[in-house]
């Protein structure tokens, strides 16, 4: 079966082809030595030990691989706000916390026009990238601005 | 023709069309390519549900050059083989500047935005101005679906 996966350094997921009889700690590759895996949006690790398809893994279902068990979230706005997620959480999900009451406290509509960014990338995040595919090697922090999303004139 | 003679930018975008990120959109039911005929590529993109709306909306986009030159694309009327009358392009704040009809220079064949050729040809600044949108070589396709799905899902999408 085909799933998408999730690792730190790449935004987006690669598709790969696997059995569903293999071990969940077959998803681990050599350099993420006492990593874990977790499914998107949901805080457990899975047990290496299960199989794919024990481990309710299904056909083109989103995985994360890793070692940060919690990812801690600073946002920059007006301050820096913390938060801590699992690394599998969605910049989506991340945005509900940031624009919300806790932090920004926009409307619906001043949400719509604003966006998650890397400070010094060159893109605004999607929503479906799992915040732990932005740690860097050794740390489980992530800094991100809250930025308004570009309308387009001249 | 083997994928091994293919010119580097078709082979280029073959490769993004086959890897995670465009794959996951067309699982995702975000959008869905309609067969690539070199160096058009159309892809229908969904929009959310409106009254007397369409569901989707078809891109097609010109790509001699990629990713290295932006890509540049518009609205598609696959029936009837031409760009997609103003009758029937999607209304909305963002979706009406994005997909302008109102006798911009880039014409109904593009975007009104930094990831299109055209849009950048149009403003020497943009590339600098909205670095954040802006086509660079390091972008793929998906970049520009993803845009193009959050307008068309976005709350001031208002059908056609």
């Amino acid at each position: 079966m085909d799933l998408f996966i999730h690792t730190p350094g790449n935004e987006h997921p690669e598709i790969i082809n696997i059995e569903p009889t293999a071990l969940v700690r077959e998803l681990l590759t050599d350099d993420i030595s006492g990593g874990q895996v977790w499914l998107t949006e949901v805080d457990q690790e899975i047990d290496l030990a299960l199989t794919l398809e024990a481990a309710g893994i299904r056909p083109h279902h989103h995985v994360h691989r890793g070692v940060c068990h919690k990812v801690e979230v600073v946002v920059r706005f007006n301050g820096d706000h913390e938060h801590t997620f699992g690394p599998a959480t969605t910049i989506k999900s991340v945005e509900k916390w940031a624009f919300g009451p806790k932090v920004a406290d926009l409307s619906r509509e001043q949400a719509a026009k604003h966006v998650l960014a890397v400070p010094g990338s060159d893109h605004f995040l999607e929503d479906s990238v799992h915040v732990g595919s932005l740690v860097k090697p050794g740390s489980c922090k992530v800094v991100l601005d809250l930025l308004p999303r570009s309308r387009f004139e001249g | 023709m083997t994928s091994a003679v293919l010119p580097p930018d078709e082979r280029a975008l073959l490769e993004h069309l086959r890897g995670g990120r465009f794959l996951s959109g067309v699982v995702e039911g975000h959008w869905r390519l309609i067969p690539v005929t070199w160096p058009f590529a159309m892809v229908a993109v969904s929009a959310a549900k409106r009254p007397n709306s369409p569901s989707e909306f078809v891109l097609r986009f010109e790509l001699n050059g990629y990713p290295h030159v932006a890509p540049t694309g518009g609205l598609w009327d696959i029936e009837t083989d031409s760009s997609l009358a103003v009758d029937r392009r999607p209304k909305g704040e963002r979706a009406a500047l994005l997909f302008r009809s109102d006798g911009w220079d880039g014409g109904s064949g593009a975007m009104y935005a930094p990831w299109d050729r055209m849009g950048l040809k149009a403003h020497s600044d943009w590339a600098q101005k909205y670095s954040h949108d802006a086509w660079n070589p390091t972008r793929d396709l998906s970049f520009i679906l993803t845009k193009i799905y959050e307008v068309l899902n976005a709350d001031d999408y208002l059908g056609i």
